[in-house]
C-alpha cells in the first residue's frame, strides 16, 4: 500500500474519533532526584542484586583487573571476547590479559553472509564477554550499553557470563533522568540496550530460571572514578 | 482469522472439562496478578505515572498520522526500510518477497502476537522457509502444534510434566520435569538457529517517532539475538504502537514491565535505531519495518478506539475471573481475556461476537490496566453495538422484543406479573426456585433463583397492608 493512501485512511479515521483525554497534556513531572553519589551507588547495588546481578566494588583499575582475572579463572577455557580497549575503563585491558595468557577473540562480525555465520559459530565457543557501560540506572539496577564502534553487541549477549565494567560517575537515578541528561544516547548507535539482571524466563509453570538465551550470569564491577 | 469449527460455548465446555489445565491457568494468572500488585504498590507516584501513560497514548492516537509520518521519515533516514501494509496478506507477501530475493532459508522469530494474528509463520512455511520460534514458551507451543494461551505467558495452560513430555517426544531427550533442565535443553537446541538464521522476525513493543527507533522487550534475550545475529531483521508493527519521544518510552517501559511480570524493568529493553552502522562491530545489515493496519484504522474511527491504547501487558487477563476459569484457548483468538473480548470482534468479525458477553463486568480489568482503559465500558458498548446492528442472537432479540412490548403496555405488564406470581406460588419452594425450566436449567444447577414476592410493589402501593 502507498504511504499517502495509508496515512490518508488514518487521518480520516481520526477525523471522526472519540478519544478520551486527547486534548489535555500533562505538564507535571516526577520530582527530580537529589540523592548524593554514595546513596546512588548503594541503591544501584541493592537493585542490581535484587535482580540477581552480582556486584563487585573496585577502588581502582588494578583491583578491577584482579576481579576480572578471578572471574576468568573460574572458567574451563581461557577465551573471552570484549569491547575495544579504548571503550573500557580499565587501561590496556587486552594487553594485560594477554600477558596473563588469556585469549581475546576478535568480535567484529564480517558483513559477508558465509563469513558472518562462520564468525558467529566461532564466537559461540567463548564463555565470557567483557564490556564497559555507557550508563547505569540506580532505581532499577540496570546498566545501559550503546553499540558504537568498538562496542559490539555480542559481547554482552552471546557468552554465558557477562562482565560489565562500570564507573561510579556513570550512575543516574532513573531512566527518565538519564534520557533527559543524555538525549543523544538514543541516536548515537544502532542499538541502545538497557540490561536489568541476567537473562531469565518463568514460562514453565512460573518457575524462575536464569540464562535462557542471553548470559545466565551478570557481574558488574563498579570502579571508583569520581574525579574522571 | 479463520473461523474455528467449535462455537465459543463448546470451547468453554472443553476448557472446563480439563481440570489440570484449569488449575495451571488459574494458579499462573493469580501469581502474575500478585506480582503486579506488589510491583505497582512499590511504584513511587503510581497513579500519576498511570495517568501520564494514558495521556501519552491519547496524544499519540489523536495525531497518529503525523507521528507515523515522522517515524517513517526517521527510519528511512537511518537506512531502514518502511513498508505500509493494509492487511495480513500485503504484509506476509512483502516479507515473503524479501525472503525470496535474499535467499533466506532459516528464520528465527521472537514472540509477537501480531505475527500470530496474521499467520505469518504459515505463510513463510508454505514457501518452504523454516521458521523457528525462539521464545521458550512459543518454542514449546510450536513443537506441540499448539496455540499460545496468554499474550505474555504462551504456555500458561501447561504443567511441567506436559512440557517434559513434549521435549521427550519432539526433541528425543530423556524425560525431565525440572524447569532448569528443560531450559538448558532449549538453550542448546536454539543456539545454532540464532547463529545460522538468515532473517530475524519480531514484533515491536513501541516505535519512537522522534528518533525512528523501535523497542523490543524480552527477558530471555532472544529478541536481542534475532535482531543482532541474522543479516536481515524484519519487525512487524501494529500502526498504533508509537510513542512520540524517548522520554515517553521510558514511562511505558516501566509500566509494561511492572504490569506484565512485576519486574521494575524487563531484563532487556532493546532500543534499535536503524540497521548496523559504519564501523559498528555487529548487527543486521538490513532492517525492514512493516507498519500494519489490518483493521486498526477502522477501530480508530469507531466508538471503541480506546482499546488501541493497549500496550499488551496481559494484566487484564491475569485479573479476569472468566479467564481464570476458561483459560486463553476458549476465546479462540490470539487476544484472549478482557482486551481480546473487545478486540477480537473488531479485528476478526462476527464469529467472535459472543466474546464481549462472557463477562460479569466486575471491573477488575480496568483496575489493573496500566493505561486505564475502561474495559467494562468498552465491553458494554460492544454488546450494545451488536444489538443496534441486529447482530445479537435470535433468542436475545426475541426476548428483548417481548420485554419491550410488555413493559410499554400497563395491562400486559400487570398480566405478566400476575402470571409470574401464580407460577411462583405453584413451583417455588419457600420463596426459591431450585430448578428452572428449559434452557435456564443450567443456571440453577449450582444456585437457586428467588421467586416473585407474593405482592408486587404496585399492589402494596395501591393497598397498604393492614397489619
Ligand atoms: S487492555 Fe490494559 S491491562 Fe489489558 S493488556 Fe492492554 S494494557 Fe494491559
Amino acid at each position: 500500500m502507498k504511504r499517502a493512501h495509508f496515512l490518508q485512511k488514518v487521518s480520516s479515521a481520526i477525523g471522526n474519533r472519540t478519544l478520551p483525554e486527547q486534548d489535555e497534556t500533562s505538564t507535571r513531572q516526577n520530582a527530580p532526584s537529589t540523592a548524593d553519589l554514595q546513596t546512588l551507588i548503594n541503591k544501584f547495588i541493592e537493585e542490581a542484586n535484587a535482580v540477581k546481578a552480582e556486584t563487585h566494588i573496585a577502588s581502582d583499575d588494578d583491583v578491577a583487573l584482579e576481579t576480572v582475572k578471578q572471574l576468568l579463572n573460574n572458567q574451563t577455557n581461557n577465551k573471552y571476547m570484549s569491547w575495544n580497549d579504548s571503550c573500557l575503563p580499565i587501561k590496556n585491558l587486552g594487553q594485560r590479559l594477554d600477558s596473563a595468557d588469556y585469549l581475546r577473540y576478535q568480535s567484529i562480525v564480517p558483513r559477508d553472509t558465509t563469513e558472518r555465520t562462520r564468525a558467529h559459530i566461532k564466537l559461540a565457543e567463548v564463555s565470557v564477554g567483557i564490556t564497559g557501560c555507557n550508563a547505569a540506572l540506580a532505581d532499577t539496577g540496570s546498566i545501559v550499553l550503546e553499540s558504537k564502534p568498538g562496542q559490539g553487541r555480542l559481547s554482552s549477549l552471546l557468552p554465558a557470563i557477562h562482565i560489565a565494567l562500570l564507573t561510579t560517575d556513570q550512575i543516574y537515578p532513573t531512566m527518565e533522568n538519564y534520557i533527559k541528561s543524555q538525549p543523544e544516547a538514543g541516536y548515537n548507535s544502532s542499538n541502545l540496550i538497557v540490561i536489568t539482571g541476567p537473562s531469565r524466563t518463568a514460562d514453565i509453570t512460573q518457575t524462575l530460571t536464569l540464562g535462557v538465551h542471553g548470559p545466565g550470569k551478570l557481574h558488574i564491577i563498579i570502579i571508583d572514578k569520581v574525579d574522571r | 482469522m479463520a473461523v474455528t469449527e467449535l462455537s465459543f460455548y463448546d470451547r468453554i465446555s472443553d476448557a472446563l472439562a480439563k481440570p489440570e489445565g484449569q488449575l495451571a491457568i488459574a494458579a499462573g494468572a493469580r501469581a502474575k496478578y500478585d506480582n503486579r500488585a506488589r510491583a505497582m504498590s512499590e511504584f513511587p507516584n503510581m497513579e500519576f505515572t498511570r495517568d501520564r501513560a494514558r495521556r501519552i497514548r491519547a496524544q499519540t492516537l489523536s495525531q497518529l498520522d503525523k507521528f507515523l509520518a515522522e517515524f517513517a521519515d526517521n527510519v528511512e533516514a537511518l537506512g531502514g526500510h518502511i513498508f505500509w501494509a493494509k492487511d495480513a496478506q500485503e504484509c506476509n507477501q512483502y516479507i515473503n518477497e524479501i525472503a525470496r530475493a535474499k535467499n533466506v532459508q532459516l528464520v528465527a522469530k521472537a514472540k509477537s502476537m501480531l505475527t500470530e494474528e496474521i499467520f505469518l509463520n504459515k505463510s513463510l512455511e508454505d514457501s518452504g522457509i523454516d521458521v523457528v520460534e525462539t521464545d521458550l514458551g512459543e518454542f514449546i507451543v510450536q513443537l506441540n502444534n499448539d496455540k499460545p494461551s496468554h499474550i505474555i505467558a504462551p504456555i500458561l495452560h501447561m504443567t511441567r510434566e506436559d512440557v517434559g513430555n513434549v521435549f521427550k517426544e519432539k526433541l528425543n531427550v530423556p524425560f525431565s520435569d525440572d524447569p532448569a533442565t528443560l531450559n538448558a535443553i532449549a538453550r542448546a537446541h536454539m543456539r545454532e538457529i540464532f547463529l545460522k538464521a538468515d532473517m530475524g522476525i519480531s514484533g515491536v513493543n513501541f516505535g519512537v517517532s522522534e528518533s525512528g527507533a523501535i523497542c523490543l522487550v524480552t527477558n530471555e534475550g532472544n529478541g536481542r539475538l534475532i535482531s543482532t545475529a541474522p543479516r536481515i531483521h524484519v519487525a512487524v508493527m501494529g500502526m498504533e504502537r508509537l510513542v512520540p519521544t524517548l522520554a515517553d518510552l521510558s514511562i511505558m517501559l516501566q509500566l509494561l514491565a511492572r504490569s506484565a511480570t512485576g519486574q521494575k524493568l524487563s531484563v532487556y529493553s532493546n532500543i534499535l535505531c536503524g540497521p548496523r552502522r559504519k564501523n559498528e562491530y555487529d548487527g543486521p545489515e538490513e532492517l525492514h519495518i512493516v507498519i500494519l493496519d489490518n483493521g486498526r484504522s477502522k477501530i480508530l474511527g469507531s466508538t471503541l478506539s480506546e482499546i488501541l491504547y493497549c500496550i499488551r501487558c496481559g494484566a487484564c487477563l491475569n485479573a479476569c475471573p472468566v479467564f481464570h476459569s476458561i483459560g486463553g484457548h476458549a476465546y479462540g483468538s490470539v487476544y484472549p481475556g478482557p482486551v481480546g473480548s473487545v478486540l477480537s470482534p473488531l479485528l476478526f468479525g462476527e464469529p467472535w461476537n459472543p466474546l464481549p458477553h462472557a463477562s460479569s463486568l466486575c471491573g477488575a480489568c480496568k483496575e489493573v490496566c496500566p493505561v486505564d482503559i475502561d474495559l467494562p465500558g468498552l465491553l458494554l458498548k460492544s454488546r450494545s453495538q451488536q444489538i443496534l446492528e441486529g447482530k445479537s442472537p435470535l433468542w436475545m432479540r426475541l426476548s428483548q422484543w417481548i420485554y419491550a412490548i410488555t413493559s410499554c403496555n400497563p395491562i400486559l405488564f400487570r398480566l405478566a406479573l400476575r402470571s409470574g406470581q401464580v407460577v411462583s406460588r405453584i413451583l417455588a419452594n419457600d420463596g426459591w426456585f431450585t430448578t428452572l425450566p428449559g434452557p435456564l436449567q443450567g443456571w440453577s444447577i449450582h444456585r437457586d433463583f428467588p421467586a416473585l414476592a407474593k405482592k408486587s410493589f404496585r399492589q402494596l402501593w395501591d393497598k397498604p397492608s393492614q397489619d
